[in-house]
């Protein structure tokens, strides 16, 4: 029920703000743009920084910009397993969800929390846990944790 | 000696050795059996490595699978579970995916160790590293920037590089919710490769098992379906199909040939001992064959055996030839003669086979005159000391008055078989070379719907098909392996003409030798490559630390031993040898072409690439142009045995009047069955000439025993009635059959028997009774 509320919530524009820690690079990234999910499996990221880019994910193929080529996510092992939490979590489908992740969900209805863990090896290879929490039907953090020490921390704006 | 100790002792001692011969056969004699063992395994080396492709090329081995039903959820699930199934079966599977990303095992490991050796990278400066440090880091400021660790340790991507190729190219179909789909989305797909070839019936039938299986505990009782496609499935089908109607019609013609001869014989034994020629002649045959040549071919066993059929026609000569109150072996005596004459015709003209240069008519040859001698000889010396004593008990006499007034009317309209002969020379000759039907798939029983089922599985795919190629030739595979890999600015170019979608080479997966020495001449010094990259990173935020891996790998690259085909890992290794292989001590590289829209366009451009041993291959042509060439040695061959049986059958007869009189009529009824066939049907193929040449000998039995000469004393003119009999409603039941290639064979076979006893009954010299 509660994704269900959710994928309802989320299927308008949200703006966000991230703040990425990662190993190779001296600074952290800071990107803020919108987030807009479109069933079935579409989810399109308008940075305006630190680069104008809109990012379209579709099924498992990422469109940077206008391209009209996309690359597999399997490319990008993080974005398979954020695509993975956040197609199963925005399309209700909590089946997906569990297909990929050991889930854990904390809290009660007004706030709550979910934790993503990966089962299959060569997630866990990419990705510690993805931790989601929320507020009622609004979603409004999705920490993600990498093996490598990389970090990245996004806000969804209400 | 008694008659009845005499009969079991020779049967005992048939039985004994027909059983220590199918033993030494099934010890020694190794059987290949498939659809590409029509095709001759001499000739240029181009055609023998086609053929050796075709066998053993890695498409063969593919099975395209396909979830319908359901719903989009249910279909993936589906299919993720039957890839997980499967995947743990790696004793019949080389490789299950049901999503692009899904590399092998190992592959992965492999690409990224020897990525500056794969990737075809030369230019090593500082503004070309910049370019690279760019594009890393919008990654890493991109969404898919966590956990990108691994994009500093390859920053100029040479994995992606070395893995485009690996992958395929095309990219294969699209996907939703992590797996394949079909173009329209109503179909999850996957991708099996089996271990073994896709012409073995035995391991395709498993591995098909073994996925039917598997989906059946993945389908976890949701409404789906599943269907399968490739090379494998066709085999599997086609064999099913042939054995499956030829044991129900085997059983028809069974009881009604037993009826005929039942009427005839009016006991049990003769009825038994009928087969006895057949099975001599056959597996004496198959051993002789089976000790001598390394392999005994499907092709080789079903030809050869129908060519000895007309051994089935001994045993009605010899019983039927018995008189009231004679034995048996004396009857066999009198129709001796006339028997060994036919035979050692026909084992002559079958020997010439054996100075043919093609492999396959060599066997055929040795197997025909083999098993004919050897039937003859079991039909003169066993077969008569089985049922000794055997008397006639059904009067037939009303039936033969009939058969000879019969053939006093046909002999009064003899001359039509000349104006029909005639007519039928004629249509032949108009018809020239579209007479024949070269094509594989006149022979395969597999079904139109379902080759067109794996034709459409393919195409979803981006699989390439079998049906045209570039063979190169070279003294070596590492020059084979250099040419081929010059080629590809030829088809790359033809690619985006769309000339042809995609093609598959085995330079795709290892660049020659002389190519990565020279990528490793290319690579820098650590030294030199930590200067340019602090240079190149100018301005970015990039931790120096971060680019220790990939210096270091370069380091080790430029020492490098240059990678071999041994060297890649099992899965490719194997899609590499189905690609580039050794043919008799030369080098040859396919390269698969997919969905060829404009074969001449293609041809040209090969042609004019000006690369050596590059040979363009329609393979439905060149199969076409295989067979044709057997079918013409066959021909060949089947005229100088004929023109030397007539030979021997004038000697034999001391006159060759006589000989004409009796083979013309037996030549009349083959030129008119054939012109028949090819009015009422597609074309002949090659089973329809060796068809041709039973009906040679039963003609000829036939007219040796209707015909008016002194070899045979006290002759029974309805013997050959009784044969025809037989043969007709034999082959005639097989006509009725559900499979192309037995329907012709039926049909060849009756209508040739037919006319061959009428077309000699009106040119036989008038019947005296005895």
């Amino acid at each position: 029920m509660l994704l269900k509320a959710i994928a309802h919530t989320v299927n308008r524009k949200v703006r966000f703000i991230e703040i990425n820690h990662l190993a190779s690079l001296r600074r952290a990234v800071r990107a803020h743009g919108t987030l807009e999910y479109q069933r079935p499996d579409t989810l399109i990221m308008t940075q305006s920084a630190p680069r104008k880019a809109v990012y379209r994910i579709v099924g498992n193929r990422l469109f940077v910009d206008h391209a009209r080529r996309g690359v597999p996510v399997g490319r990008y092992p993080g974005v398979i397993a954020i695509v993975s939490g956040f197609e199963g979590l925005l399309s209700g489908d909590y089946a997906l969800l569990t297909h990929d992740f050991h889930t854990r969900l904390r809290g009660d209805r007004k706030a709550w929390r979910l934790v993503l863990r990966p089962r299959l090896a060569t997630l866990k290879r990419a990705l510690v846990s993805v931790a989601i929490s929320g507020h009622g039907a609004r979603l409004a953090r999705i920490v993600t944790r990498a093996p490598n020490g990389d970090s990245s921390d996004m806000r969804i704006l209400p | 000696m008694n008659a009845r100790p005499l009969a079991f002792a020779v049967t005992a001692a048939w039985l004994a050795g027909v059983a220590i011969l199918a033993v030494l056969i099934a010890s020694t004699a190794r059987l290949g059996g498939s659809l590409t063992a029509f095709l001759p395994r001499s000739g240029s080396t181009v055609q023998r490595a086609l053929v050796r492709g075709l066998h053993k090329g890695g498409a063969s081995r593919l099975l395209l699978l396909a979830i319908r039903g359901g719903t989009a959820t249910q279909r993936a699930h589906a299919a993720r579970a039957l890839t997980r199934r499967l995947r743990r079966d790696t004793r019949d599977f080389t490789l299950v995916a049901d999503r692009g990303q899904a590399m092998a095992h190992g592959v992965e490991g492999f690409l990224f160790r020897n990525r500056y050796l794969l990737a075809p990278r030369m230019a090593w400066t500082v503004p070309a590293l910049r370019a690279d440090l760019r594009r890393d880091l919008a990654i890493l400021e991109s969404p898919a920037g966590l956990n990108a660790g691994p994009v500093l340790a390859d920053p100029t991507g040479a994995v992606m590089a070395a893995a485009r190729s690996w992958r395929g190219g095309a990219g294969g179909p699209r996907s939703r919710r992590g797996v394949w789909v079909s173009r329209g989305g109503h179909a999850a797909l996957l991708l099996a490769k089996t271990r073994a070839s896709g012409f073995s019936v035995g391991p395709q039938r498993r591995a098909l098992g073994l996925i039917h299986a598997a989906f059946a505990h993945a389908r976890d009782q949701a409404p789906l379906s599943l269907e399968i496609g490739g090379t494998g499935v066709i085999t599997v089908a086609a064999n099913d199909k042939v054995a499956g109607s030829a044991k129900i019609l085997t059983i028809i013609d069974l009881i009604l040939v037993a009826g005929i001869l039942g009427f005839v014989y009016r006991s049990g034994p003769p009825l038994l001992v009928s087969l006895v020629p057949l099975i001599s002649g056959a597996v004496v045959a198959a051993a002789v064959i089976g000790s001598v040549f390394p392999r005994l071919t499907i092709t080789t066993l079903g030809f050869g055996t129908m060519l000895i059929g007309v051994a089935m026609d001994y045993p009605t000569y010899v019983l039927l030839h018995v008189k009231p109150g004679e034995r048996v072996p004396r009857a066999a005596q009198r129709v001796a003669r006339a028997l060994g004459l036919a035979v050692v015709a026909m084992v002559i003209g079958f020997s010439t086979m054996i100075t043919s240069h093609l492999a396959g008519l060599v066997q055929l040859g040795v197997f025909a005159a083999v098993g004919l001698a050897a039937a003859a000889l079991a039909a003169r010396y066993v077969l008569p000391f089985m049922v000794p004593a055997w008397q006639p008990t059904a009067d037939l006499s009303r039936w033969e008055d009939r058969a000879l007034r019969f053939s006093t009317t046909l002999r009064r309209m003899r001359i039509a078989v000349v104006v029909v002969a005639l007519a039928a020379a004629g249509v032949l000759w108009q018809r020239g070379h579209h007479v024949w039907d070269d094509h594989l798939r006149a022979l395969s029983p597999a079904s139109r719907a379902l080759m067109r089922e794996t034709g459409r599985l393919s195409r979803a795919f981006g699989v390439p098909g079998l049906s045209s190629l570039v063979v190169v030739t070279a003294a070596n595979r590492e020059q084979a392996l250099v040419a081929s890999a010059a080629l590809r600015p030829v088809l790359a170019r033809l690619r985006q003409q769309h000339a042809l979608v995609g093609y598959q080479m085995a330079a795709q997966y290892l660049p020659s030798v002389a190519a990565q020495r020279r990528r490793m001449r290319a690579l820098p010094r650590p030294a030199v490559l930590r200067r340019r990259l602090r240079a190149a990173a100018a301005g970015m935020p990039f931790r120096q630390r971060a680019f220790q891996g990939f210096v270091a790998a370069v380091a080790k690259a430029r020492h490098a031993l240059a990678l071999r085909p041994g060297d890649l890992p099992a899965p490719v290794r194997m899609q590499v040898g189905g690609l580039l292989m050794r043919v008799h001590e030369r080098g040859v590289a396919f390269v698969h072409l997919s969905d060829v829209r404009h074969p001449r366009r293609v041809a040209q451009a090969v042609r004019a690439s000006g690369v050596a041993g590059v040979h363009y291959v329609e393979v439905k042509r060149a199969v076409g142009g295989l067979m044709a060439r057997y079918r013409a040695a066959l021909l060949r061959h089947a005229l100088i045995a004929g023109a030397l049986m007539t030979v021997v059958i004038a000697v034999g007869l001391r006159s060759a009047r006589e000989a004409a009189r009796l083979l013309l009529p037996m030549a009349a009824a083959i030129v008119t069955t054939c012109a028949l066939l090819v009015l009422t049907g597609p074309g002949l193929t090659l089973l329809n000439l060796v068809a041709l040449l039973l009906i040679a000998g039963l003609g000829m039995g036939y007219a040796l025993f209707l015909g008016g000469h002194g070899l045979i004393a006290e002759r029974r003119p309805l013997a050959p009635w009784v044969c025809a009999a037989t043969t007709i409603t034999g082959f005639g039941v097989m006509a009725a059959a559900p499979v192309a290639m037995l329907r012709s064979v039926g049909l060849t076979v009756s209508l040739g028997a037919l006319l061959a006893l009428l077309f000699t009954a009106a040119w036989s010299s008038g019947t005296r009774r005895a």
